[in-house]
């Protein structure tokens, strides 16, 4: 009882606190690319646009909700909260400090590895539910896009479970804390690890350059083609906390977690997670969107090679030297 | 990230001749974030230069004008709305004579003839014959072609306001009467029948050459002042309100 009491809280918690930095990471998005391309951004809601993340969830909560004739009610409907639900759930895991973790999983590791690629059954759900030809073939690429990259990120997220010997996120930043972070040493594994690591989240995040099964120039919205609403911004928003909690988990994984000097440990795992977001946008807004070949090419020609050599390195490195 | 393999054979060739180091697409990737990165920090630290006139600015790359808030200037010789230039005595110069209502190639323009009588004690209605009982413009109607300008033979119509039609909420709102057009500053000429004809009140050397040029007219929507305009009372006018 306890537990579930102490789960609870924390959940509740940790999906209000994920729920409103997505939303403000709206607002720093806008603002961020703005300055990149000489804008302004929002400016009218709010001080400097503040609130208007939260103008634009009340605007889209007014919207028609439209279901296209001969889509799949079912499949429709139940996509997008699957694909929140799926996002927010690897949050679960996430040790924010020593004692801030809803649930710290022995297969912790595991959990959000399962549980992310969990992430591309709505997607896919959405775009064969839709009923239209786009949003089908959105889904398709997201599907090929999801499953390779599946790879790359297991092998990636192998690095750290092997180096530490633990699958107890918990463990792994204690580990790091004690020893050296992973990206500082041994840094020859554990900084190819990461950007293995961090392309492949990308792209089962659907970002940009990965945002291929969106491709809006090519087709329409993808699988958002013919969501309106509160369902669209639900899809929106799981795409912001899959990119906040995948930052989150790199930095746990590979940057130290909690650990650092002088701050409470919260405080160094929200600056850590928070500067890799800052970086996913910042690539966002300099890359153009791979080819559909090209990214096959990455991943399977580089990301998965490279993945194996890394685990075996870690393994050799953990038994003869570490 | 691998090449595509094109059938066509000088595509091909262009394709294999990339390096190495381009096609490991790191440099190029560094080379992008850079530029993003120079943007940033230009206009997240240097200050927009407010002035709405400067089109060149210097320092922040910003160059957003906040419409409503900040207007830039039309420029001269811009039509703008059309104002009745009025005489010295505050009465438009018009003459009801129908020529700006003829040209008009949209048919915008509404005019009432009156008659001076001969015993008006007014200077000008020994005089002029004519004068606008009513003139009125539809501006919704009105493609600001300018001919209507061009035509008057009495510098009577000019749209050298700088402004553009406000908007409105009514397409009533939209036809503008005597009150609201008439606007300005006065406007006379040496040749101004007035002037001409003795019986003028004023001696004929004392009028004063009131030429507007061109660009030198009204700047009433320049700034940040919007005209105010009196829409309570609606124009009497049905020709453009059938129905």
């Amino acid at each position: 009882m306890n537990e579930l009491i102490h789960g609870g809280l924390y959940g509740g918690m940790i999906v209000g606190v994920l729920m409103t930095t997505t939303a403000m990471a709206l607002w720093f998005e806008r603002k961020f690319a703005a300055r990149m391309q000489s804008r302004l951004g929002p400016t009218m809601v709010g001080p400097s646009g503040l609130l208007q993340p939260f103008a634009d969830v009340v605007k889209l909560l007014q919207k028609e909700d439209i279901v296209p004739f001969q889509a799949d009610r079912v499949l429709f409907n139940l996509a997008p909260p699957l694909g929140a639900i799926a996002a927010i759930s690897v949050a679960a895991v996430i040790p924010f400090s020593a004692d801030i973790i809803a649930a710290d999983l022995d297969v912790g590791v595991l959990y959000l590895l399962a549980i992310g690629a969990l992430g591309v059954l709505p997607v896919f759900i959405a775009g064969w539910g839709s009923n239209n030809k786009f949003a089908l073939l959105g889904g398709m690429r997201a599907l090929a896009q999801s499953v390779s990259y599946e790879v790359p990120l297991v092998l990636a997220a192998l690095v750290p479970v092997i180096l530490t010997g633990s699958m107890k996120l918990s463990a792994i930043v204690e580990f790091q804390a004690t020893h050296h972070w992973l990206v500082v040493w041994p840094f020859f594994l554990g900084v190819p690890a990461f950007i293995i690591f961090m392309l492949a989240m990308l792209a089962e995040a659907n970002r940009i350059p990965f945002d291929i099964p969106e491709a809006e120039s090519e087709l329409v919205a993808g699988i958002t083609t013919e969501y309106t609403g509160i369902k669209f911004a639900l899809f929106y928003m799981a795409e912001y906390v899959h990119t906040l909690v995948a930052s989150a988990v790199g930095a746990a994984l590979f940057l130290g977690g909690w650990d650092g000097p002088f701050a409470p440990g919260l405080g160094w795992m929200v600056a850590k997670t928070l500067a890799l977001f800052g970086f996913v946008y910042w690539l966002r807004w300099t890359l153009l969107r791979f080819r559909s070949d090209q990214l096959m090419a990455l991943c399977w020609r580089y990301l998965v090679p490279a993945g194996v050599v890394l685990v075996a390195a870690s393994a050799v490195w953990v038994v003869w030297v570490g | 990230m691998g090449h595509g393999h094109s059938s066509h054979a000088v595509k091909k060739k262009e394709l294999v001749e990339q390096d190495v180091r381009e096609r490991s697409y790191v440099p190029e990737l560094l080379k992008g974030l850079a530029i993003t990165t120079r943007h940033f920090l230009k206009n997240l630290f240097v200050e927009r230069d407010p002035n709405p006139q400067v089109v060149d600015r210097e320092g922040s790359h910003v160059t957003t004008v906040q419409y409503p808030e900040e207007k830039i200037p039309y420029p001269p010789g811009y039509r703008g709305l059309h104002r009745l230039v009025p005489r010295e005595d505050g009465q438009p110069r018009c003459v009801a004579c129908y020529m700006c209502a003829t040209i008009c190639p949209a048919q915008c323009i509404y005019i009432e003839a009156g008659e001076y009588s001969q015993d008006d004690a007014a200077a000008e209605s020994r005089v002029i014959e004519k004068y606008p009982k009513q003139f009125v413009i539809d501006e919704l109607r009105c493609i600001v072609c300018g001919l209507c300008v061009d035509a008057c033979p009495k510098d009577a119509i000019r749209m050298d306001t700088y402004t553009h039609t406000p908007s409105g909420e009514t397409r009533q709102s939209f036809v503008w009467d005597i009150p609201r057009l008439l606007q300005g500053p006065p406007v006379s000429h040496p040749s101004d029948p007035w002037y001409k004809r003795g019986n003028s009140e004023q001696p004929d050397d004392s009028h004063k050459e009131a030429h507007t040029r061109v660009g030198e007219g009204l700047h009433l929507g320049g700034g940040n002042k919007s005209v105010e305009i009196d829409t309570s009372k609606p124009v009497a006018v049905t020709k453009f309100l059938k129905g």
